[in-house]
């Protein structure tokens, strides 16, 4: 057939069709290259991670994450897997299934799947052969993971017991109080024998405010313990009733307190406050600083004076502004000593002693002067430094797919 | 040469050429976006990270300075491990006294710099620029200003306890600062370690 004049048109050679099968080989290749696979590929994950983030913010912002904690301190696993289960499967959608973590991944103290426990090893498979997984991470305090901290509490009135319960309260520590000397010189030293290998049961003792003169056994008992063992507080009048005896000596020097000197001056409207001095010490480390004032009902309850062994390594954290105080102590007297650690303790443990020289809990819960600041104070005493403040994390893993069933 | 009769063979017109290029030109363009698609994805993904830890390392701070448990170094450095060992970011968190290089940077010639911070509530503005082999800095900090110019100087700012300065020698410029003790707050850093995103903050306490 030939084309006339009149009769016009293109004609597809061999060669374009050849070109635009090029053409069309490399369209689609691009177009596969930015398919929904891959635009899934990075905008799903970024969804997924930002499901993850916003989850754990909310739960943060509402309170429930820190009552969550509050429940895995208290050792009640049940209410905190109820309480984030809940409140996590009203945040996120139905096709996303989550793992909330508390502490770390290896030795969890919670994990927390979308349904009950009875699907544990299902949502365990359903976690492990997920390719997907979007993680999000926030940080909280928690007590040592698997070891309680056990304190032992000399109590004998009932401002002391308030006191004890403010400087615990949300701790998450095991507080045995007494008020029986026998079982309390027995406790002292008590074996856990739970451990292997065994180990002593207690890592402080705290006297707020003894009025007793306790017996030669008992301060025996305190003396082994600060030395070897743990951390011993001691405040109130607990070093001006022991006094009596010589026999005791040691008692005084593990507070770091030199037993041959110990005055009382008297009551004085001046001195109404302690300052801090060294603000390097986890005891007095910031928020205070030095200089801060910690108030105190100094009209109403004695303070002390004590001077430090010249052997003895202690440091003095705060002091009173006491002004001119000739014929007791020309020096200020000391608010808070600190007996740093001078022999090796027992199985790995550090001994250490900390002395307030004043009526905290009389000051705090009598005459509510000072409060906070004494149960701040307090309760760093009392934590084992050898536990720093421990910091766990909280981890929400979310990803795509079924509940198990 | 000419083709001879037995000789068969495509010849590549003009037209199609001219179909070919420009599908070549396109698939170059859309690979490359693709690319750029998928690498602003993983950045927004990481800067979220960083940020959302960022923030979370103020809240914490917050939450011992409201609960009085101790801000010192033993602490800070057991808070800044944690934070690593979660999320796998570099993570800083110092209190004072502290020094910290804010930025480090080779200026090749006619090469600006510029940074902008806010350090303990004070307003830190640093310009630099390398005209020739001489630099040219501009410190403003906490409201007060100074200016140098040479080859090897430092400028340096106080504000209260915060030294801040200025550092140029061998091409380089330094932004460098140190809290004292009396200051009253805590660093904090976090990036990640291609150095891609950064979160850098004071918080006062």
């Amino acid at each position: 057939m030939s084309f006339q004049g009149d009769q016009r048109g293109f004609i597809f050679s061999l060669d374009a069709t050849l070109a635009m099968l090029v053409v069309m080989i490399v369209m689609a290749g691009v177009a596969r290259a930015a398919g929904p696979e891959q635009t899934y590929g990075q905008h799903g994950s970024l969804r997924l991670e930002r499901y993850a983030n916003d989850a754990l913010e909310v739960i943060q912002l509402t309170g429930a994450l820190d009552n969550i904690v509050t429940f895995v301190k208290h050792r009640d696993n049940a209410k905190a897997e109820n309480l984030a289960r809940t409140e996590l499967r009203k945040i996120l959608p139905a096709e996303v299934q989550f793992k909330l973590v508390v502490g770390s991944e290896n030795n969890p103290r919670l994990a927390v799947y979308p349904s009950d426990t009875g699907k544990r090893a299902k949502w365990n498979k359903a976690w492990d052969n997920t390719t997907e997984r979007a993680t999000a991470t926030r940080m909280s305090i928690l007590s040592p993971s698997g070891r309680p901290f056990r304190v032992l509490v000399w109590i004998d009135d009932a401002l002391d017991n308030a006191f004890v319960d403010e400087v615990t309260r949300c701790t998450g520590w095991e507080v045995t109080k007494t008020s029986d000397e026998t079982f309390f010189r027995n406790e002292i030293l008590r074996w856990d024998t739970a451990v292997t290998p065994n180990e002593r049961y207690y890592k402080a003792v705290f006297i707020p405010d003894a009025q007793r003169d306790f017996s030669a056994e008992t301060e025996s008992g305190l003396v082994m313990f600060s030395l070897y063992i743990g951390r011993l507080v001691v405040g109130g009048d607990t070093m001006w009733n022991d006094a009596s005896r010589d026999d005791v000596w040691w008692f005084w020097e593990v507070l770091g307190v030199d037993y041959k000197y110990i005055g009382r001056p008297p009551q004085d409207k001046r001195h109404t406050g302690m300052h801090i001095i060294d603000d390097t010490h986890p005891i007095t480390a910031s928020p205070y600083r030095v200089c801060y004032r910690v108030d105190y009902a100094g009209e109403d309850y004695y303070l002390y004076v004590y001077r430090p062994p010249l052997l003895v390594s202690t440091q003095i954290l705060a002091q009173w502004d006491n002004g001119n105080t000739a014929g007791v102590d020309p020096l200020p007297w000391r608010g808070i000593i600190f007996r740093r650690k001078y022999v090796e303790g027992e199985l790995g443990r550090v001994g250490t002693g900390v002395l307030f020289n004043m009526r905290m809990a009389q000051s705090a819960m009598g005459a509510d002067v000072g409060k906070e600041d004494w149960v701040t104070l307090a309760r760093r005493a009392i934590y084992w430094e050898g536990e720093t403040w421990q910091f766990e994390p909280v981890t929400l893993y979310v990803w795509r797919g079924e509940e198990a069933s | 040469m000419g083709l001879g009769r037995e000789q068969h063979g495509l010849v590549l017109s003009g037209l199609a050429l001219l179909l070919v290029l420009p599908a070549m030109l396109l698939a170059a363009s859309c690979l490359s976006v693709i690319g750029i698609g998928g690498g602003s994805t993983s950045l927004q993904a990481l800067s979220d990270k960083v940020s959302y830890t960022g923030c979370d390392i103020e809240r914490m701070i917050k939450y011992m300075e409201n609960n009085k448990l101790p801000i010192d170094n033993s602490t800070m450095s057991a808070l800044a491990e944690n934070y690593r060992a979660a999320t796998g970011l570099l993570v800083e968190i110092l209190p004072p006294p502290h020094t910290v290089t804010l930025a480090r940077k080779k200026l090749d010639e006619d090469e600006e710099f510029e940074l902008e911070a806010t350090l303990f509530g004070f307003e830190l503005d640093v310009k630099a620029e390398n005209e020739g082999a001489v630099i040219d800095v501009e410190l403003e900090f906490g409201g007060v200003e100074k200016e140098g110019q040479g080859t090897d100087f430092t400028l340096s700012i106080q504000q209260d306890n915060i030294l801040v300065e200025v550092i140029v020698g061998g091409g380089w410029v330094e932004v460098r600062y140190t809290a004292g003790t009396g200051v009253r707050g805590v660093f904090l850093r976090v990036r990640d370690p291609r150095g891609a995103a950064q979160y850098l903050s004071t918080v006062k306490l």
